[in-house]
Order: structure tokens, then sequence, then C-alpha cells
């Protein structure tokens, strides 16, 4: 075997998060590199801390694409606008519709939604009395944290997310865009931004085809 | 800003080498060991991600979405502030051996 094939090998004795997380760029620098004997003893004794000493950061919205973040600041930037307190999946919703290029508002405009219609609906809901459940926190497993400055997601938005990452995931997609974002949303299933899509004629089971019509999967 | 050298530990050293990368913007692990080489210190690649990981857990750095395998990583508003104060404190360490040397600086 040779040196460069030994220490691939030593990837091998990392743990598996650290190898889902570092693995792939490791292997590709020691490609490119000369193989040395201190090279080597560092991959090892790195092995031996990321056991010990090392934990999987939180991934928060590392996996974010540029459009994906647009969409949360665009959420946060709609919820200003309402003068509500927090962001929720109906801010999100509006997010992915004003992320015009984004796969999801693509999808969601050729089932007929817009962000003035979302936003009626949303206004006439407020209206009518029934205050968006932000109170009620259920624990979101993995502890999936956002940055500081996106503080308040509601549980809800960050459950969505995290669904989002899971949405990507299964689909062997590393980063997360705007239709993992609908698809965790659409998963996540109990917020007021399903609810206004299903009254508004976008039912989850329409907008996934959609979905999945625009990336031909 | 004492707290995130003492968690560092042993790798205060490589970490500060990576906050240096990235100090003029965002790079990835295989840029950061060609600018390291270019800086004289031989950043193996057990170092590296255990610096990053570090780094990382303080939100000292941040990770950017992959492309083409590689994942960059770009300072935090925290991360600048912390690199900012741990050059001032070695200035000061620096300018103070060289004076003791009679070199000047």
């Amino acid at each position: 075997m040779t040196r460069r094939g030994l220490l691939l090998r030593v990837l091998a004795l990392y743990p598996s998060w650290w190898r889902r997380r570092y693995g792939e760029e490791a292997a590709a620098i020691l490609e490119h590199s000369s193989p040395s004997l201190r090279a080597g003893l560092d991959l090892l004794r790195g092995a031996a801390d990321a056991w010990m000493r090392q934990r999987p950061p939180h991934e928060g919205f590392a996996r974010f694409t540029d459009q994906a973040r647009r969409v949360v600041a665009l959420a946060q930037e709609e919820a200003r606008a309402l003068r509500h307190n927090y962001v929720g999946t109906e801010h999100v919703l509006l997010g992915l519709l004003a992320a015009r290029e984004g796969t999801a508002a693509r999808a969601l405009e050729a089932l007929g939604l817009t962000p003035d219609r979302v936003r009626a609906r949303l206004i006439q809901i407020l209206e009518g009395g029934a205050q968006p459940s932000t109170a009620k926190c259920s624990r979101w497993r993995a502890g999936f944290r956002p940055p500081a400055e996106a503080r308040r997601l509601t549980p809800r938005v960050k459950r969505g997310f995290e669904l989002s990452c899971q949405e990507a995931d299964r689909r062997g997609d590393r980063n997360v865009d705007t239709a993992h974002l609908l698809l965790g949303l659409l998963r996540e299933g109990e917020g007021v931004g399903v609810q206004i899509l299903v009254e508004l004629g976008a039912d989850p089971v329409r907008a996934r085809e959609q979905l999945a019509r625009l990336t031909d999967r | 800003m004492s707290r995130p050298s003492a968690d560092l530990g042993r790798f205060s050293g490589p970490a500060l080498a990576i906050l240096t990368c990235l100090a003029d913007g965002p790079k990835h692990g295989y840029a950061m060991i060609a600018e390291s080489q270019e800086l004289g210190l031989e950043l193996g690649l057990g170092t590296l991600y255990g610096a990053l990981n570090r780094l990382e857990r303080l939100a000292l750095i941040e990770p950017l979405p992959t492309t083409d395998r590689r994942r960059p990583y770009r300072l935090t508003q925290a991360g600048a502030d912390f690199h900012k104060a741990e050059l001032a404190r070695l200035g000061q360490l620096v300018r103070a051996g060289q004076q003791k040397w009679g070199m000047a600086s």
C-alpha cells in the first residue's frame, strides 16, 4: 500500500460525525499533498483528539445556500413589517415567496400563490383572533441552534428548518436550499404557514408534486 | 477575551494561524494549509480540523455552504475581535523581546 493510501486509511479511525463533517475535504487534501511521517502522526493524533476532545458543532444555518439564508432574512423583514415580534412559519412562507428566483417561490407561484394573497389571508387570520401559536414550546431535537441575529424564530420554524436538513439528507443533497425549506415547512405541517398554503390551494401533496417537477426528481 | 485562549489549549497557535488566514476573507481547509505554509507553519490535517472544530464551537468562525467537496469558513465578529486582541497581546511580547536583544522594530 502506498503511503498516501495508508494516510487515507487513518481517516477511517475518526468518529463517524467527524468523517461526515470533514472527511471528504480531508481526503481531497491528502490526495493533493505529499505524505510524510509527520503528516501521518498528526493525523493519528487528530483521530484520538476527535474521539476525546472534539464534538460535532451545532450545524445551525451552515448548510443553507445563499438563497435559503436570504429566505430567513426576508422572513425577518416580513415579521418586522407586520410588527410581529417573532418569526413564524407564516413569515417564512412570505420569505419563500419573496426570494423569487428560488425553486420554492417558482413552485408556489405555479400553484397561484402570490405574496399579496398570502399576506391578505394572514391578516384575515390574525384579525379573526386566531393567534398563531408561539407559546407552546416543544423541545426540538439535535440542538438546532440558529445564530444570534435570528433568536426570535418560533419553535415550529426551528423544527421546520431541522426537517429541511433531514429532507436534504434523504435526497443526498449536501446543501439546504429553498425547496428543502418548503418541504420542511410542509413536513412540520401544523404552522400557520401550512394552514395558509392549504387554504390558498397549495396543499402539501400538490406543493410536493410541483417541487418535484421543478427539481426534476 | 481570555476565555477562548484557555479553551483552545495546545490549539491556540494553529488557531491563530487560521484566524490570520481568514482575516482577508472566507477560505477552505486546503487554502488555509497552503497559506500557512507560506507563513512558515506546517499545519497537519489533524491539527487543522482540531483547531477548526474548536474555533467553530467557540463561534469565532462559521462555516459556509460546501462547494466542490470543500467547506469554506469565515470569521465571525467575535472571531475578528478575538484575533485583533491576540495580535495586540503577541505584539507586546514581540516588542519586549526585541527591545531586550537591541533589535530595531
